[in-house]
């Protein structure tokens, strides 16, 4: 029987986890890459290239990601990836929606689970935790509020996968802080749901073994 | 080299913004050449930093300082230049913005540093900058060049709409289109017919020599693209 791998970012992850099929092989990965375009398409590339077998299905819950996934390709599998430019699409339920809330208030910062807390628990929005190691608390804060000179409002996701009371509390608190407006977006599982379902559309990329993912794949209309 | 331009490579390098005025003001004072003193003590400090944030060793609020630094001490060491109907200060007119749609602008500021340190004369339009926004001011400011930064790849397409634009209202041949930033590579830039790319900012001085000096009476030439790494 054929086999469905699913490669996913860990920030994707805990928006999805209870949707994901029993039978689909889950590779998690975290999420340090993801500011690395460069390194994190290598490390796609190799987890690809270490899946055996012949004409299984790879699904890649990543977004193009700044080209991070352009160029990638599998000789024996068909890869399945979602026709969105980054995560916060799939949050939102699709990109056209992701775009409307984008357009709303060009400067908004948006928040899901993973952006304000890391794996282990540390709050590190922003790289915060990093920042206040290297830089000590007041100088964390003063770059923090540098980083977000153009920005108006932050606005927490909610997917539904989890309760989000205590993200809500940490992100007010943020944007009482660096002085943005709180919004909360109701989110939406649907193209998720799609992803996992073999349900495939023009909301799904799907590249045959041997072929590349591209740029125009996702520079189509039909998002 | 001259004590004073060392000290203003550690300030820029520190994003000690005050001490980088201070001491670029004492330079003049000095009677050093402002010139020189860009080219040792701002722009050596900005192709470190650029250096080292590409190599995870500096952070961008440490890349971010170093710029703000870099630009109040070149503001003066310019104004210096010019007062003196000096060289260098001419090199061109460059109009640069972020597309529509985005708010990145770390890259952009310091494409725009730079450059400025080279002599452009640079109108930066800022971010979230329209197409139409982009031809107009190009125009009114008589400028060669058209900047176009972009970090979202949702901001692509108007990159692409730029140059149909200009294409449509039959005054492509008047501007050289660059394209930058993190997701821009050589192929889009072929791809839209955009002139020329760079991948990082000290690149874009040369790219930007290069296209001001190109001779475009035979019609359109190839993209020039420097330091093409990724893709
Ligand atoms: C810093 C950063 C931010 C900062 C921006 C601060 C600021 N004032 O700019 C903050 C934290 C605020 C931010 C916000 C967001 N960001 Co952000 N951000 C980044 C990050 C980590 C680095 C970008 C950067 O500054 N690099 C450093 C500079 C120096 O590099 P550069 O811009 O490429 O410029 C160099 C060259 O390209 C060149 N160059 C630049 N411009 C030009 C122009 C020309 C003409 C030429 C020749 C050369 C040239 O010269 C420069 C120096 O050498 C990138 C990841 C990445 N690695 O790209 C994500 C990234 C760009 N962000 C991303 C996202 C999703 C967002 C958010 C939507 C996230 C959210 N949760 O809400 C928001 C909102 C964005 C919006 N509406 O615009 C995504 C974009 C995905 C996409 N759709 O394409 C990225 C790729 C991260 C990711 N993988 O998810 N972000």
């Amino acid at each position: 029987m054929r086999k469905t791998y699913l490669i996913i970012c860990e920030t994707i992850y805990v928006e999805c986890e209870s949707i994901i099929p029993d039978d689909m092989l889950v590779l998690k990965q975290d999420f340090t890459l993801h500011n690395k375009p460069d390194l994190l398409r290598e490390h796609l590339q190799e987890i690809i290239d270490s899946i055996p077998g012949k004409d299984d299905d790879i699904v890649l819950g990543y977004g193009l990601c700044s080209n991070a996934t352009v160029g990638l390709s599998s000789k024996s599998h068909r890869l399945i990836l979602p026709r969105i430019h980054d995560c916060i699409a799939l949050f939102c339920g699709s990109q056209s929606c992701y775009n409307r809330h984008k357009d709303e208030a060009i400067g908004t910062f948006f928040l899901t689970k993973r952006f304000i807390e890391s794996e282990d628990g540390r709050f590190h929005l922003l790289e915060y935790d990093t920042y206040i190691e290297r830089y000590g608390e007041k100088l964390a804060h003063k770059y923090t509020k540098m980083l977000l000179t153009h920005y108006e409002r932050a606005a927490l996701v909610d997917t539904g996968e989890y309760d989000t009371a205590p993200y809500k509390k940490l992100a007010q608190e943020f944007c009482e802080r660096y002085e943005l407006d709180y919004t909360e977006i109701t989110g939406d599982q649907r193209l998720m749901v799609k992803l996992f379902s073999e349900d495939w559309d023009h909301e799904i990329i799907i590249v045959k073994p041997g072929n590349e993912v591209t740029l125009l794949d996702y520079l189509t209309d039909a998002q | 080299m001259s004590d004073l331009i060392n000290k203003l490579y550690e300030a820029v390098i520190e994003g000690e913004e005050d001490d980088a005025l201070e001491i670029a003001k004492a330079s003049i004072e000095a009677g050093l050449e402002p010139l020189k003193v860009i080219r040792g003590g701002i722009q050596a400090a900005m192709d470190l930093m650029g250096d080292q944030f590409e190599n995870g060793e500096a952070f961008l609020p440490e890349l971010m300082l170093a710029g703000d630094a870099a630009t109040l001490a070149m503001e003066v060491l310019l104004a210096k230049i010019k007062e003196d109907g000096g060289e260098g200060a001419d090199s061109g007119t460059v109009v640069i913005g972020v597309m529509a749609g985005d708010h990145h602008d770390i890259g952009k500021n310091l494409v725009r540093a730079i450059l400025s340190a080279n002599g452009f004369k640079v109108i930066d339009l800022g971010i979230d900058v329209g197409v139409r926004d982009f031809i107009e001011t190009a125009k009114r400011e008589n400028a060669k060049i058209i900047a176009c930064s972009t970090l979202i790849t949702t901001s692509l397409p108007y990159q692409k709409e730029l140059i149909e634009t200009l294409d449509a209202m039959k005054i492509r041949e008047k501007y050289q289109v660059i394209l930058g930033g993190g997701p821009v590579t050589p192929q889009w830039t072929n791809m839209i017919k955009a002139d020329g790319y760079s991948n990082t900012a000290s690149e874009c001085v040369e790219l930007c020599k290069q296209l001001v000096s190109r001779d475009l009476e035979g019609g359109a030439a190839d993209p020039i693209i420097i330091g093409a790494l990724n893709a």
